[in-house]
């Protein structure tokens, strides 16, 4: 390694404990003195950075997180040494600034509306049908108004036959879609907030689904079920348990 | 102990020991102390729901960090792109504190959130959380190289501004 090279890394990465920068660092004296100040500059940075302080109510709702109810995760939480799963976060990230500074150009001058909403349900019910919901995981009403908390939105406790939920992408925007037990086999709630111009059916099928959909305060609440499911009074059950505060 | 009460005490002692450092780092990387708070009650959420899945603690700030990563990428897909100012309770002038040292943490603050994001994040995880320029390309999936030019680049930015004039640098800030 050239003189430049650890150099460099004296300023990068003072604290470098590779074998060789160590050795360079205690036979040359300017790289030391080098060394030295670039570790009171992170110091320095370290200052900086040092506010803020989380509240204690944060700490406190980061704590009573475990009070609640815990389901396995529909997706992997990625482990440090998974390098593909890295790579897609970055990956994730990189897209998420570059889509979103396109879309921030292109909203500029359209009003964009998504005119179909309701095929979207539908294609996303036949996309889960193999998983979500296949195993009923029993989540807990408290774990996911924990999610919907941020909709101004939250389901009555006594809201049963729930078996799967999870957070999905709903055509770009987050939303959280819920499986309960029907009577003819799995309905699929997806809650999905207005943060597009979304224009819908307030009653849609196709071939294998049928759905409703009801327009809320903060959110669309759309519901797909087999063709022969009753769903009027799923709608109905739904409509009761949901609460907006907003 | 039964398992469930095991893993909540783990939870319960990864919040202790690294929650500090992982909102500094969620409001470094959003720039607004709401959002960091948001983005930190999801990964915290999301690390209650897979702990069973962290076998090695040595681990668990990386394991962390790439939820919280994770997460901050999800916020990009839910919303458009916002500008967001650093936060003002961080900028706000204090007259009885106004000295030269304090106008240059004011400008140091500004030339932090002015780095290109490409530069700040490795910064961040190198000051924060204290990680290795190893551990950083491993977390960012880079080249370790990129990862010291990145560094490297960075801190001799934040320099220049510290040695420039300190009128001048807050002109060219605004």
């Amino acid at each position: 390694m050239t003189h430049n090279e650890f150099y460099r890394i004296a300023v990068a990465d003072p604290d470098c404990q590779a074998p060789d920068f160590l050795a360079a660092v205690a036979c040359d004296p300017q790289l030391a003195a080098q060394v030295s100040e670039a570790k009171q500059f992170n110091d320095q940075l370290g200052m900086i950075f040092e506010p803020p302080q989380p509240s204690d109510s944060l700490t406190n709702k980061l704590l009573n997180i475990s009070l609640t109810e815990r389901s396995q995760p529909q997706e992997p939480v990625t482990s440090p040494v998974n390098k593909p799963a890295k790579f897609a976060v970055n990956l994730a990230i990189a897209a998420s600034f570059a889509v979103a500074a396109v879309s921030f150009g292109l909203l500029q001058n359209h009003n964009f509306t998504n005119p179909d909403l309701s095929s979207h349900a539908m294609a996303h019910s036949a996309h889960g049908a193999s998983f979500a919901g296949v195993i009923d995981e029993r989540p807990s009403i408290s774990s996911v108004n924990y999610r919907l908390a941020s909709l101004g939105a939250k389901f009555s406790d006594n809201l049963t036959d729930l078996t799967w939920f999870n957070g999905c992408s709903f055509d770009g925007v987050n939303s959280l879609h819920l499986v309960f037990a029907g009577k003819m086999g799995p309905i699929n709630v997806f809650i999905v907030p207005k943060n597009g111009a979304f224009d819908f059916e307030a009653q849609y099928s196709n071939d294998t689904y049928q759905g409703i959909a009801q327009e809320y305060p903060a959110a669309y609440v759309m519901i797909v079920g087999l063709k022969d499911e009753p769903l009027q009074p799923f709608q109905q059950k739904i409509d009761h348990a949901i609460h907006w505060n907003i | 102990m039964n398992n469930e009460q095991a893993l909540k005490q783990k939870y319960q002692s990864l919040v202790d020991a690294y929650h500090g450092d992982l909102f500094r780092y969620a409001y470094w990387l959003t720039g607004d102390r709401h959002t960091a708070e948001d983005i930190l009650q999801e990964t915290f959420l999301r690390a209650w729901r897979a702990i069973d899945q962290l076998n090695e603690t040595q681990a668990a700030k990386s394991w962390l960090i790439t939820i919280l990563r994770r997460e901050n990428a999800r916020r990009f897909e839910r919303k458009q792109l916002q500008l967001v100012d650093v936060d003002t309770e961080l900028l706000v002038d204090n007259a009885s504190n106004d000295n030269e040292s304090s106008q240059q943490q004011r400008q140091l603050r500004r030339a932090i959130m002015m780095l290109a994001g490409e530069y700040r994040e490795p910064l961040m995880l190198q000051i924060i959380a204290g990680f290795s320029g190893e551990e950083i390309a491993d977390l960012l999936n880079l080249n370790k190289n990129t990862v010291m030019t990145r560094l490297f680049r960075a801190k001799k930015q934040l320099k220049l501004i510290m040695n420039s004039d300190p009128q001048e640098t807050q002109n060219d800030a605004q």
